[in-house]
């Protein structure tokens, strides 16, 4: 596949982003960057933008450049995504408007979908909007250094008009962690009728039963009959034991159960500290510190509880941002990996509805078939990023449908060639006579045949597979910086924005701060932190072993 | 060993009934799912035969019973369980909620005998008279048992010293156990012989919680230096709800 694209300039200015291919704007300072770590950088750091009147992004391979006012920058926050691979164009991602219909990433395993989220966490926190990311799989170092270099960062202002760094902090369910701790039931949800947070709850478990399905309904309804007369108070160990002393009919055992059984696998997982402790996680809060924040509910590790558990932060944040962010304008940004295993119903919920809450949704999936019959629904997104896909797959048929058809013009040419010879004999009355004749013609012709032909075809499905470095992206409809025309872009990443030796020391950096982290204390004895001890104790001691040790030996056991 | 006194009994306690009236006098009663793990007590092959031997010996008198409000019989020393077993008269008496606790966390840690000794009153006033080197034992108003620590901190039975431990169970709340452990360590460091143990890092305290969330809720705490803090679900059914 190759296309030519062009940002369409006009269209940008009439949004109001001030931007220009090729040539400066204005007079003023200028600042020129390159590659795609330092032009991240420089567009997501308010603070460094300040110094300057003019951005110049450059291209790459030595393609014109993209230079973008300040003004417009600061107006119209922006992420870098990647370069065009055909014309080295940069291509950005507006929070506000390209990012505002959800944002979709598909590709197989190992294709660098999970980098490309932690890049963008990573431009969010340092944006300072609050960025919240579910890992379904296991603790990924990516995504910890891409949150916490992000949030270290002095890329805002505070209320007073400093430089100013965020907040970082991760939970994972991965034992020997040290961690914070989510627990559902800690969120404070004031004023919300208990019939919404049992409601909220049951979509978050995915016990819902959607829309749709009646029968399922039917069990959801049961169940929130059941929860309403027990409550969500105390600890999910207190529900599960008050559930388990509650007399119920055999019908209603029947229809509950599902539900009661996460009740008691949320239990057995349950790390119930106290409300207070440093390391318990208080989603509204963190949103209020505009921290980023990733949470870990380890698939690898917990299996299916990872699902009820990814679900119930989800719906944590979700009403949190509701409360303490209201309105489309304040924005977060929510980032669900591996949304296979994620509750469905509750996904279908938030892609349909996220936008309007100010929620700015970036989801990842291997393959449009892991969505089943509602991948229709589940894809409805205005930016989609197709890092490869399976030949002969539903995404291949979707890249293939997405690119659409262009006019090919088949070269036909014939060349022929017909010789003749005749003779002939005729003999009569008046005597014989003989004929003999030679002809021979030739001829050339060609022509275009006419026919319309798809835009991506296998061998493009191979290449992109082929090269890690590669996406394709499709933004309908384009906004802001990203009108770059209705076919999807292939992109180069130009590079990584964080080297290894960058993602292991802020791993490193996250795990050692324990302040709020909270860690299952090993049962070894502090005996050895105790400073030494003068010889005379030293003498002292052994006579004491020596005579606890007696009491102590199996002969003066029973 | 005991100082057995049944000159004066009519019919003498069998071989069985004295391995289960030793192992009461050290941990002060027990359910009979938590002493049968202790290997001494094998000699009544399942938990069933060890519950119609306490049964029987309840019967006889050599033990008493109490009913908690959920789980199983709860079996101390009776009045005459006391005086043949030389343990203190306090142990024939009905339990307290926390007695209870106590009871039923030493006799299910009492399995492990690798990590803990529970001593009965004879051995421990002789261990704290070699302690102090002196012929009186000092008072301890609070139960002391025998830890088994690896001065390397590895979980391995190798190598482990034996340090006395107030053992601590009582239903609180994790914040209240912390003080609670808290104030008995400091008024026990006022008696210089503990406070000379305690320099010498043989001294601590283990804290009994009835759930691994409440183990961990406890850690947060601030608790004194050598602490150990063990779980005995078991005590979950004592809790009222």
């Amino acid at each position: 596949m190759t296309q030519d694209i062009h940002l369409d300039v006009e269209k940008a200015r009439q949004e109001g982003l001030v931007v220009s291919v090729g040539r400066r704007i204005s007079n003023g300072k200028l600042k020129t960057v390159s590659g795609p770590r330092d032009t991240q950088d420089i567009v997501t750091d308010a603070v460094e933008l300040r110094k300057y009147k003019e951005i110049e992004v450059k291209g790459l391979r030595g393609t014109p450049s993209m230079f973008i006012l300040v003004e417009t920058l600061i107006s119209f926050p922006q992420i870098f995504y990647a370069y065009s691979k055909t014309s080295g164009l940069p291509i950005f991602l507006g929070i506000k408007r390209a990012l505002e219909g959800l944002m979709l990433i598909l590709g197989m395993p190992r294709t660098g979908k999970s980098t490309k989220m932690a890049e963008m966490f990573r431009a969010f926190a340092r944006h300072g909007i609050p960025s919240f990311f579910v890992g379904c799989k296991e603790f990924d170092p990516t995504i910890v250094a891409g949150g916490k270099s992000g949030a270290d960062a002095y890329t805002r202002f505070d209320a007073a008009g400093r430089a100013a760094r965020g907040r970082f902090t991760y939970a994972s369910m991965q034992p020997g962690l040290p961690t914070a701790v989510f627990n559902w039931l800690m969120q404070k949800f004031p004023d919300v009728p208990p019939s919404l947070i049992v409601a909220n709850w049951l979509l978050a478990i995915g016990q819902d039963g959607g829309a749709s399905d009646l029968a399922q309904r039917f069990f959801a309804g049961s169940s929130h009959q059941l929860f309403l007369k027990t409550g969500f108070k105390g600890s999910f160990k207190h529900l599960d034991a008050s559930l388990e002393r509650l007399k119920l009919d055999r019908d209603t055992l029947y229809s509950t159960a599902a539900a009661r059984h996460i009740i008691s696998q949320l239990a057995s997982l349950e790390i119930d500290i106290p409300k207070d402790h440093p390391a318990q996680l208080d989603i509204g809060s963190l949103i209020l510190e505009k921290a980023a924040v990733y949470y870990d509910p380890s698939y690898m590790d917990t299996a299916h509880l990872a699902v009820a558990n990814a679900g119930l932060f989800v719906n944590a944040v979700v009403f949190a941002k509701r409360r303490v962010l209201p309105g489309r304008e304040r924005l977060i940004a929510l980032f669900v990996d591996e949304c296979h295993q994620f509750p469905r119903s509750f996904l279908l919920q938030l892609v349909s509805q996220c936008a309007s809450s100010g929620i700015r949704l970036i989801m990842s999936w291997h393959a449009l078939g892991q969505m089943g019959d509602e991948w229709e629904q589940l894809s409805m997104a205005q930016v989609r990023v197709i890092f490869g896909a399976l030949a002969g797959s539903k995404t291949e048929e979707h890249l293939v449908h997405l690119s659409g058809t262009k006019k090919d013009y088949t070269l036909n040419f014939g060349d022929n060639v017909g010789n003749g010879r005749n003779e002939g004999v005729t003999s009569g009355p008046g005597g014989v006579s003989v004929s003999s004749g030679v002809s021979s013609s030739q001829g050339s012709q060609f022509g275009f045949a006419e026919r319309d032909v798809n835009v991506w075809k296998s061998s493009d499905t191979q290449s992109l597979n082929y090269n890690r470095n590669e996406s394709v992206i499709a933004i309908c409809p384009g906004a802001e910086l990203a009108h770059v025309g209705a076919s999807p872009i292939v992109c180069e990443s130009g590079g990584l924005q964080l080297s290894s030796a960058e993602i292991e020391h802020f791993t490193q950096e996250a795990l050692n701060e324990t302040a709020r982290t909270f860690s299952a204390v090993s049962d070894r004895p502090t005996t050895n932190l105790l400073p030494p001890m003068s010889a005379e104790m030293a003498e002292k001691r052994k006579h004491f072993l020596a005579v606890l040790n007696a009491a102590a030996a199996p002969k003066a056991n029973v | 060993m005991q100082p057995w006194n049944s000159g004066d009994m009519s019919d003498n306690p069998t071989r069985k009934e004295k391995c289960l009236l030793e192992y009461s006098s050290r941990v002060r009663g027990f359910q009979t799912r938590t002493a049968h793990l202790f290997p001494e007590l094998n000699i009544f092959g399942t938990e069933d035969g060890l519950r119609k031997c306490s049964d029987r010996m309840v019967e006889g008198g050599l033990l008493a019973c109490s009913k908690p409000t959920r789980g199983q019989k709860l079996y101390r020393l009776s009045n005459k369980g006391v005086q043949i077993t030389g343990a203190p008269p306090a142990f024939a008496t009905q339990p307290s909620p926390n007695i209870a606790a106590w009871m039923l966390a030493a006799s299910r840690l009492a399995a492990r005998v690798n990590d803990f000794k529970f001593l009965t009153s004879p051995e421990l006033n002789k261990a704290l008279c070699d302690l102090g080197n002196t012929n009186t034992a000092l008072k301890v108003p609070i139960p002391l048992i025998l830890r088994k620590v690896s001065p390397t901190g590895s979980n391995t039975s190798m190598g482990t010293e034996a340090h006395l431990h107030v053992f601590l169970c009582e239903l609180r709340t994790a914040e209240a156990l912390a003080a609670r452990a808290g104030t008995i360590i400091e008024k026990l460091m006022r008696t210089e012989l503990l406070r000379e143990l305690s320099d010498a890092n043989i001294f601590g305290i283990t804290i009994v919680a009835p759930s691994a969330d409440f183990k961990n809720s406890l850690k947060t705490k601030d608790l004194p230096s050598e602490t150990f803090v063990e779980v005995v679900e078991e005590l979950q059914d004592l809790i009222v709800s």
